[in-house]
């Protein structure tokens, strides 16, 4: 079995960091935390390439769990 | 007993309904089951991959529901109860898969009756529910190759759409290595939709 070899990011090594991110991609932050956190990625090109994926990823099982719920109704 | 109209039970939390169920009113399980099969079945079929099992695991979930009524406090959330019941259930099965020799049945060349079935041709379909069924079958695919650790929390967030604290509670991890497994498989996986769309990116 396939799995990527993904790098070791600050989310891995910094848990307020990571809260921060998923805080992020759950829309919770405040328009000056979302500037600050979105400065941070900026500055850093890892951890803004990580976020994206799972920004992407989040996406990706939005539309999943919507075909699923979808595919019962009309079952 | 005094009956319980099904209106007011639908009204009622699930906790409330456990503990009508817990007093001895039959209908409040009922109600229960028809809340969760179908949010049931779809967690489960991420783990198997195999309707057949996924209506067996909810059967045995509901069942052990049904036995274990009174070992439930109110302490827990009761989708958080059913959930790692429902887990636990689908752990034991993958285990048990992972022991069995795969049997693979071949047509049998002495016997003139025993013909290969004729299977309906699926593939043709109109242009959008083609490309909702590549994404779909990308996406299916995707998840069930992500690691076990992952493929456990982002389905429960994402998919089933679960509290972190109920997740952390279900898995039996601390919050933060959920938050983080969280973020880690949505990224991986979208590593490995990347893989199948556009597979040349791919490095050896």
């Amino acid at each position: 079995m396939y799995y990527p070899v993904m790098k070791i990011t600050e989310f891995d090594r910094d848990e307020v960091l990571s809260d921060f991110l998923t805080d992020y991609l759950d829309g919770n932050l405040e328009k000056v935390e979302v500037n600050s956190f979105e400065g941070f990625l900026k500055m850093n090109p890892t951890e803004k390439e990580f976020a994206q994926k799972a920004a992407k990823g989040k996406k990706a099982l939005e539309f999943m769990r919507k075909h699923t719920k979808n595919s019962r109704q009309l079952a | 007993m005094e009956t319980i109209s099904k209106a007011k039970l639908q009204q009622l939390s699930n906790e409330d309904l456990m503990e009508k169920f817990q007093a001895g009113y039959e209908q409040a399980f009922n109600e229960l089951v028809s809340r969760f099969q179908d949010r049931l079945h779809n967690f489960l079929y991420r783990y198997t991959h195999d309707h057949q099992d996924c209506e067996d695991l909810v059967q045995e979930t509901f069942l052990r529901v049904y036995r274990s009524r009174h070992s439930y406090e109110r302490i827990a959330k009761f989708s958080t109860w059913m959930y790692t019941i429902a887990l636990n259930l689908a752990k034991s099965l993958y285990k048990k898969k992972q022991r069995m020799t795969t049997v693979t049945i071949h047509k049998d060349e002495s016997d003139p009756e025993d013909r290969p079935m004729k299977l309906e041709d699926t593939n043709i379909l109109p242009d959008d529910s083609l490309h909702e069924k590549m994404c779909m079958d990308h996406l299916e695919k995707a998840l069930k190759e992500l690691n076990e650790d992952f493929r456990e929390v982002v389905v429960l967030r994402d998919i089933q759409q679960l509290a972190y604290d109920e997740i952390a509670e279900i898995a039996d991890l601390p919050m933060g290595t959920v938050k983080s497994r969280i973020n880690r498989g949505r990224a991986q996986l979208q590593e490995l939709l990347e893989e199948y769309v556009y597979p040349e990116t791919i490095s050896a």
